[in-house]
C-alpha cells in the first residue's frame, strides 16, 4: 500500500510450535501457494523455525513485500481539503471472523473480503497520478484505527459522512446484532486512499470501474481543525468516532 | 448494495430534523429552563450518542442518563465474588463488557490473564453450551443486567439445566431504583424515558404506581433515532401540561401488559431483595436473587465464595475520588469527575461508567461528549 508499480518478491518467516498438525501446515501452504498465483508474485526468501510446546500459539507467520515504485505514496500525505475514498465495503473480513469464531448463525453471505490489491491501485495511480497522495490498508481496527493514524500523522482532521461508507447487508446485519460498529472492524482487502479535490471523481471511477472497486465510494474530507481526530456526520447529528481499544467486546444487550 | 441504515424507516434524517424542531418548540413552551428528563438504560445513551443525537437536542433540554447501564451498576463485591470464584479455579463465564470492570483489587479480565479460566459469551445459552460440553467441570455464569437479561437466566434455569451449571445472579430490577431517583434530594428529574425492551417484559403498566406515587411522567421509548426523538417531544409535552401519567411510543414492541410468560417465569426463579447498586444507593428490591427452589444453582449457596481474601489488598486510592455515582443519579456530569480523561480512561478505569460502552463517562470520552461540533467543515 505504498504507490508500488512493479512486484518483486515476498518473504515468508515461519515459526511452528512443536506438534503442530501437519495438515493444517499443508493447508496454510496450499492457501499461501494460490494467493501468490493470484497476486503473481513469488516467495523469494524466508526462514522456518520451530519452538517447543507451548512456547508459541500454534504458527506465527510474518511476511513482507519489496517492490518497485516510481513514487512511494505514503499514509501522511493529507492536507485539509484532500477527499476520502474507501475502496468497497468495510467491517466484511472481521464480522465474517467474529460470526464465525461465536459461531453466530447468520443467514447471507458474510465472507472475508481478503483479496490481492495491487492491480486495483495499479488503476487508482494512473487515474490519479500525482493526485494520489495518500493510502493506507484498514486491517486491524478497521477504518477507523487506520484514518486516526493517517489524520494523526498529517497533522489534520478527518470529517467522515457515515451514510456514503459502503457497508454490505450481511456486514451490517451482523453489526447491528452484535453491536459493533462496521468501521472498528478489519479489512483485508480494501484501501483507504487520500486524494487531491481535482483528481476524486476520476479516481472514483476508475476504482468502480475494477472489479474489486466497484462499491468505492467518496466517504470524507480532509480538515485542519480538530488535529487527529474523526468527526462522524450520522446523518442526525455530529461526534467523534473513536479509535479502537483491544479486541471488540459483545454488549451485555 | 442497499445499506439497511439508509431504508430503515426509523432513521430517516428528514423526519429527525422535524421532531427535533417540534422539541425545541415544545420545550420554549415549558417556559423555564433546563427541563431536565432521565433515561434509565445504556442502550438509549448508546443509541443517542450513536447517531450523534445529543448535538441536535435543544440546548434548554437536560437529558440526563440515569442509572441504566447493567455493567456500572453491579456493585465492587458483586464482582469481587465473581473474581474470588474465579481465583479459586472455578470456570466463570460472563458478558463481553463485564471483563474489564474493577472490583475492589481485580477485575475479571486481570484474573484471566493470570490464567484463571474466564469465558466471554454472548448470552446465557452459549454458556450452557459451555457446561454441557464439560460435564465433569463446574461452571459458574456471572449473571449481570436487567429485566432483559433476568428473564433469560430464568428461562434457561426452568428448562432443565446441566447439574455442573450455576448462577451468580447480578441481575438488577429498574423499576425501584427510577423511585430512588426521584426521592433523592435535589432531584431535578421532571420525567423519565423508560427503556422499550424491558417494557417488552414488564409491560408498559408496571410504571402506573410509580407515576400515581410522584407525579412524574413516565414516557416507553424505542432504540432507534426516531423512537427517541418522539418519545422525548411526548415527554416534555408532558412535563409542560403538568400531566403525569405513562405513555408508550414503542407501540409496535411494548403493550400495557407485557410479556406475561416471560414475567411468571422471571417471578418463578427470582424473589426481589434489596441490594446496593454500585454509587447509587441501597436500593429495596432493587436486586433479583434466586428463589430457595433453585438453591442448587445459586453459585453463592453451592460454593464459599472467599472474598475477604481479595480485601486483604489495600483498596485502590483513585477510587474515592471517583464520581460514577453522582452521574448516574443525573446530579453530575462526566466532565464535573477530577478523573474523567485523566486518571481514569477506557483503557484503565476507575469507575465503572468509564468501563461499559454503556456507561456515560466510557460514551463521553469515546463520542466527545457535549463537544459542539456543528461548526466543523
Amino acid at each position: 500500500m505504498m504507490g508500488a508499480t512493479k512486484l518483486l518478491g515476498l518473504t515468508c518467516g515461519v515459526i511452528i510450535e512443536e506438534g503442530f498438525e501437519r495438515d493444517a501446515l499443508d493447508r496454510i501452504q496450499a492457501s499461501m501457494r494460490a494467493a501468490c498465483r493470484e497476486a503473481g508474485v513469488p516467495i523469494v526468501t524466508g526462514d522456518t523455525k520451530v519452538m517447543g510446546r507451548g512456547e508459541l500459539d500454534g504458527l506465527v507467520i510474518n511476511t513482507a513485500g519489496f517492490a518497485l515504485a516510481s513514487r512511494v505514496v505514503r499514509d501522511n500525505g493529507l492536507k485539509a481539503g484532500d477527499r476520502l475514498i474507501v475502496t468497497g465495503t468495510v467491517g466484511d473480513h472481521g464480522l465474517a471472523v467474529m460470526a464465525a469464531r461465536n459461531k453466530l448463525q447468520l443467514a447471507g453471505d458474510l465472507k472475508s473480503d481478503v483479496a490481492p490489491l495491487f492491480d486495483l491501485v495499479q488503476q487508482v495511480l494512473s487515474a490519479g497520478g500525482e493526485g494520489v497522495v495518500a493510502m493506507k490498508d484498514p486491517t486491524r481496527g478497521g477504518v477507523a484505527s487506520a484514518l486516526h493514524e493517517m489524520a494523526a500523522k498529517a497533522g489534520v482532521g478527518v470529517l467522515l459522512d457515515e451514510r456514503s461508507v459502503p457497508v454490505s447487508d450481511a456486514a451490517r446485519a451482523a453489526s447491528e446484532l452484535l453491536g459493533i460498529d462496521p468501521l472498528h472492524v478489519a479489512n483485508e482487502g480494501k484501501a483507504l486512499i487520500g486524494v487531491r479535490p481535482e483528481v476524486a471523481d476520476r479516481v472514483l471511477a476508475a476504482l468502480q470501474a475494477h472489479p474489486l472497486g466497484r462499491d468505492a465510494a467518496l466517504i470524507g474530507t480532509v480538515i485542519a481543525e480538530p488535529v487527529g481526530k474523526l468527526v462522524l456526520d450520522t446523518g442526525f447529528g455530529r461526534r467523534l468516532l473513536a479509535e479502537p481499544e483491544g479486541e471488540p467486546l459483545p454488549r451485555i444487550c | 448494495m442497499s445499506a439497511p441504515l439508509r431504508t430503515l424507516e426509523f432513521r430517516d434524517p428528514l423526519k429527525a430534523k422535524q421532531l427535533g424542531a417540534r422539541l425545541s418548540e415544545v420545550v420554549d413552551q415549558v417556559g423555564r429552563e433546563p427541563v431536565s428528563v432521565m433515561h434509565v438504560c445504556g442502550s438509549h445513551e448508546q443509541a443517542i450518542a450513536r447517531f450523534g443525537l445529543r448535538s441536535a437536542f435543544p440546548k434548554k433540554l437536560d437529558v440526563v442518563m440515569g442509572p441504566g447501564c447493567p455493567v456500572c451498576i453491579t456493585d465492587v463485591p458483586e464482582v469481587d465474588e465473581a473474581v474470588a470464584l474465579a481465583l479459586q479455579g472455578v470456570r466463570v463465564a460472563t458478558y463481553g463488557d463485564m471483563l474489564r470492570v474493577p472490583g475492589t483489587v481485580k477485575s475479571l479480565g486481570d484474573v484471566r490473564g493470570e490464567g484463571a479460566k474466564v469465558e466471554v459469551v454472548y448470552g446465557i445459552d452459549q454458556a450452557l453450551e459451555l457446561a454441557r460440553a464439560t460435564p465433569a467441570e463446574e461452571l459458574v455464569f456471572f449473571a449481570t443486567g436487567f429485566e432483559t437479561t433476568a428473564v433469560a437466566t430464568a428461562s434457561a434455569l426452568l428448562h432443565d439445566p446441566p447439574p455442573n451449571f450455576s448462577v451468580l445472579s447480578a441481575h438488577k430490577y429498574i423499576p425501584p431504583v427510577m423511585e430512588i431517583v426521584t426521592e433523592m434530594p435535589g432531584s431535578r428529574i421532571e420525567g423519565f424515558l423508560a427503556a422499550g425492551h424491558a417494557a417488552v417484559i414488564t409491560g408498559s403498566n408496571v410504571f402506573e404506581q410509580f407515576v400515581r406515587d410522584h407525579g412524574v411522567p413516565v414516557v416507553v421509548a424505542g432504540f432507534e433515532p426516531l423512537d427517541i426523538l418522539a418519545a422525548l417531544v411526548r415527554l416534555t409535552e408532558l412535563v409542560r401540561d403538568r400531566e403525569p401519567k405513562v405513555v408508550n411510543m414503542f407501540p409496535r414492541c411494548v403493550t400495557a401488559e407485557g410479556n406475561r410468560v416471560a414475567q411468571e417465569q422471571l417471578w418463578q426463579v427470582f424473589t426481589p431483595t434489596g441490594g446496593q447498586w454500585r454509587g447509587i444507593a441501597h436500593v429495596p428490591n432493587g436486586n433479583l436473587r434466586l428463589r430457595d427452589d433453585f438453591a442448587r444453582f445459586d453459585a453463592r449457596r453451592r460454593f464459599t465464595i472467599d472474598v475477604a481474601k481479595l480485601w486483604a489488598y489495600a483498596p485502590p486510592r483513585l477510587l474515592g475520588q471517583c464520581r460514577c455515582g453522582e452521574i448516574m443519579s443525573g446530579s453530575k456530569r462526566p466532565s464535573d469527575c477530577a478523573l474523567f480523561g485523566k486518571a481514569c480512561v477506557p483503557e484503565s478505569p476507575v469507575g465503572a461508567c468509564m468501563v461499559s460502552t454503556e456507561g456515560t463517562c466510557r460514551i463521553w470520552h469515546q463520542y466527545g461528549g457535549h463537544l459542539d461540533l456543528r461548526s466543523v467543515s
